[in-house]
């Protein structure tokens, strides 16, 4: 595993990493059936972005070739351990922003979570699109901010709190897909407006 | 598994409602000026959130707290503020009612929900 040394914005899932699972055991009882049949839709070599403590794998068949990437070596940690007997999965501590992988490098992309927490989230979606082979789709289960007009206040508030801990409640992931050069070809509402499928294409 | 997890939703809706009204008794006493009441109330009533986004973390999601938590706690807050404030109510009085925003403001929400849910159309984002 590559190590990163000059940055340390990340020490917050750095400490999370250990409570992870269960607090989040409620996301995938409640969430887990329709990320499974969304993530099934990847096909080939797909980069899997922020795996964090890879409670995301099962939604994957073992044999599926897989790299997933996350910026916290303690999330990876976790992760590796629900590796074992996925010959073709590899995990590597990298920076969304500065990806290391060449253009056009993967099949397909899927992310969950992902970019409630990357700290610039056009430049993460703008080198996903770099290293996607054209015509190649990514897909997404995210949180994102609402547009009903009583939760929006709420969650930029909320968001001053959360972002110390955790992920920004506030992102327009839709938007920033757009902006990266993507053109979005699905979104599926899933819990109100705020957790959503997005399918987007190279 | 939706039946539980709806059962879930609707137990902590009622959780957050009478603890808010539990928050809002410890505090404000029968005299208060309306107004501050009023906002106290809601202040004191919306802190019932935190303990059901914690409890509830193993079954259920943000999501699923947060939107009606804020509703209900706000709503019954500020109620029971003011009805304490006046003496129109007493606690065991407003614990009843606490159970029927509580109950209400969760179908309302999921009947918005069912409402939204599904593929939005293209071009709306
Ligand atoms: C909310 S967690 C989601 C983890 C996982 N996808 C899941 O749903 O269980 C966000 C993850 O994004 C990772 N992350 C945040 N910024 C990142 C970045 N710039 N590059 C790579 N990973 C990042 C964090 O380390 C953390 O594991």
């Amino acid at each position: 595993m590559a190590e990163l040394k000059d940055k340390h914005w990340w020490a917050k899932w750095d400490r999370a990493a250990g409570k992870f699972d269960f607090m989040n055991r409620g996301v995938e009882l409640r969430f887990g059936k329709d990320k499974q049949e969304w993530f099934s839709r990847a096909k080939g070599l797909t980069l899997l972005v922020a795996v964090g403590t890879g409670l995301d794998l099962p939604y994957f068949t073992k044999d599926h070739s897989l790299v997933g990437i996350d910026i916290s070596k303690n999330m990876l940690r976790i992760a590796a351990k629900k590796c074992e007997g996925r010959k073709n999965t590899k995990l590597i501590q990298v920076d969304v922003e500065t990806l290391s992988f060449a253009d056009n490098s993967f099949d397909s992309i899927v992310t969950s979570c992902t970019f409630c927490s990357v700290p610039d989230p056009v430049q993460g979606l703008k080198e996903l699109y770099r290293v996607l082979k054209p015509g190649g789709k990514m897909y997404m289960f995210e949180h994102v901010q609402s547009n009903i007009f009583w939760m929006a206040p709420m969650m930029d508030a909320m968001t001053l709190i959360t972002r110390h801990f955790g992920p920004e409640l506030n992102r327009r992931t839709g938007k920033n897909v757009l902006k990266a050069g993507f053109r979005l070809t699905e979104e599926v509402n899933i819990h109100l407006d705020m957790v959503k499928l997005f399918e987007a294409e190279k | 598994m939706r039946f539980l997890f709806k059962l879930v939703d609707y137990i902590l809706a009622v959780f957050m409602g009478v603890a808010s009204v539990w928050l809002v008794s410890l505090v404000v006493g029968s005299g208060w000026n309306m107004f501050i009441a009023m906002f106290v109330g809601m202040f004191l009533g919306m802190l019932a959130v935190f303990p059901a986004l914690l409890f509830s973390c193993g079954v259920t999601t943000a999501f699923h707290v947060l939107p009606v938590g804020m509703l209900i706690t706000m709503f019954t807050g500020m109620i029971a503020g003011m009805a304490i404030a006046m003496g129109a109510l007493s606690t065991s009085q407003l614990y009843p009612l606490a159970i029927f925003i509580a109950a209400t403001v969760q179908l309302a929400i999921d009947r918005y929900d069912m409402k939204l849910k599904g593929e939005v159309p293209l071009g709306r984002t």
